[in-house]
């Protein structure tokens, strides 16, 4: 038999050295595939969504492209869509939507970055975010003499459609099309799929997974 | 009312059928009615782990065809007479049954047991949708692994979906000295992740080996191990009593084992 190295016996007496913990890395690897399986969006409409929401966010505020963050993240089976957009600044008045803004080039210069305050908030949240600062930014600008706090809700939102229009003409009309159609069907079949389990199409019981999850969850 | 449980997974290969045997043995044992249905058609092998291969006249399919009554298919544990088998046709694919005929047969055997027990097979795919049709509740086989995890989650979503709303787990082969050694999930790890009631946890145990070599469930042995132990327990707590976690945690080596190990004994 030959004599064990020193090393050897001191492994074999105190037990292997410290590995690396791998359950800490199943876990992460886990949490992030999960997040992605449950929304059980396709990484183009995520891709898509992330480079509207960039550029809807663009018009009001500069934000900082090098600390960008999107990410899914599950949690008690609830999957929350996390933008991370740093600020750098505010765009003065009134620039925000005269200033055309190419989601595509801009978009070049996103990376995932790391963590620091997180901004969290689903469609409506965003709308409604999205109307109180237009509201604000309408009252600032017509403060001569106005009320502000009687400043007009109804606020004219033609140039801004306008504005859309050139953004989604950056990506070709049938993207766009594709995209509206993906998301009409999908909010369409996690409706019905949730009262009416049909077993008998495949297809339609994976998209109600997510959409079953979301509805369940949020009540 | 009978209770209808589907055994599933997503993945194959992490014991649902080993769960399946044991847990209904288990609630034999303990004088429940019990029907084990295998709805694996095409890759059957319930038979083989409750030792009753040899016992199989008619399946399920000859049940659907006519050409034998329910009882005539069953076939009926001789050392546990509370607990009978209902076998899936071994030489037919998975679309050779529908989720309605299922449905059908189950309901047929909630006149006479009260407890049924699904086997599912692996996969989300037609198999998979036989086994959940008439299920009322559904008890998720993993193991600490993320391949298993993954589609645990995968198969939770779609029993929501379905409709079936009592989603209950159990973890399989939990390895006590990786998850010490920070190798291996935890329960408690796999059970945040997946987010559902726990119901069991069953060690890794090379008996389990054993009894399926012998085709006698592990709940029957005399002196139960560690598995059997566990088995038992979940059989248990699915018929409502409160009964703690078994204690997984390993001893710590004392300076003697290491001693023995140092000199490769």
């Amino acid at each position: 038999m030959a004599i064990p190295l020193i090393s050897d016996l001191l492994e074999r007496f105190f037990g292997p050295a410290e590995d690396p913990h791998s359950r800490d890395d199943v876990k992460r690897r886990l949490k992030i595939v999960l997040a992605h399986d449950r929304l059980a969006l396709d990484p183009q409409t995520l891709e898509m969504m992330r480079q509207e929401i960039i550029a809807v966010v663009s018009r009001y505020v500069e934000v900082d492209f090098d600390a960008l963050e999107f990410s899914l993240a599950t949690d008690q089976r609830v999957t929350a869509l996390t933008a991370n957009l740093p600020i750098r600044r505010i765009r003065p008045l009134g620039r925000g939507a005269d200033q055309p803004i190419s989601p595509d080039s801009e978009a070049k210069k996103i990376e995932l970055a790391s963590q620091s305050e997180i901004l969290a908030m689903d469609a409506e949240e965003a709308e409604a975010a999205l109307r109180r600062f237009e509201a604000k930014n309408n009252a600032e600008g017509s403060s001569d003499g106005q009320d502000p706090i009687h400043a007009p809700l109804d606020i004219d939102r033609s140039g801004l459609d306008e504005e859309t229009q050139d953004d989604n003409a950056a990506l070709s009309e049938d993207d766009v099309a594709a995209m509206n159609s993906e998301a009409e069907t999908s909010t369409e079949t996690g409706e019905s799929g949730s009262e009416v389990p049909d077993m008998s199409a495949p297809d339609s019981s994976v998209s109600m997974k997510s959409s079953g999850n979301t509805n369940s969850e949020s009540a | 009312m009978s209770r209808i449980i589907v055994m599933t997974s997503g993945k194959g290969g992490v014991g649902k059928t080993t769960c399946t045997a044991n847990l209904g043995m288990a609630l034999a044992k303990a004088g429940q009615r019990v029907a084990v249905v295998d709805a694996d058609f095409g890759l059957r092998n319930l038979d083989l782990l409750l030792g009753l291969e040899n016992r199989i006249v008619y399946t399920a399919l000859d049940v659907l065809a006519g050409e034998c009554r329910l009882d005539q298919a069953l076939v009926k544990d001789k050392r546990q007479p509370n607990l009978a088998l209902l076998p899936a046709a071994q030489n037919r694919s998975k679309e050779s049954i529908k989720p309605e005929q299922m449905k059908r047969l189950i309901k047929a055997l909630t006149k006479v047991y009260n407890f049924i027990l699904i086997d599912s097979p692996a996969g989300i795919e037609m198999g998979f949708r036989n086994s959940i049709a008439a299920a009322r509740e559904a008890i998720i086989v993993t193991t600490p692994e993320i391949s298993a995890v993954r589609d645990a989650d995968r198969v939770i979503g779609l029993l929501e979906a379905n409709d079936i709303k009592a989603v209950r787990l159990v973890i399989n082969r939990l390895r006590p000295a990786m998850v010490a050694a920070e190798q291996m999930m935890s329960v408690k790890d796999v059970q945040g992740i997946l987010s559902i009631p726990l119901l069991g946890v069953i060690p890794d145990d090379e008996q389990v080996i054993v009894s399926t070599n012998k085709g006698e469930p592990l709940v029957l042995e005399e002196k139960l191990s560690k598995a059997g132990i566990a088995f038992t327990n979940v059989s248990q707590r699915l018929q409502g009593e409160k009964v703690p976690l078994m204690d997984l945690s390993i001893p710590q080596d004392s300076f003697f084992t290491r001693l023995k190990r140092l000199f490769g004994m």
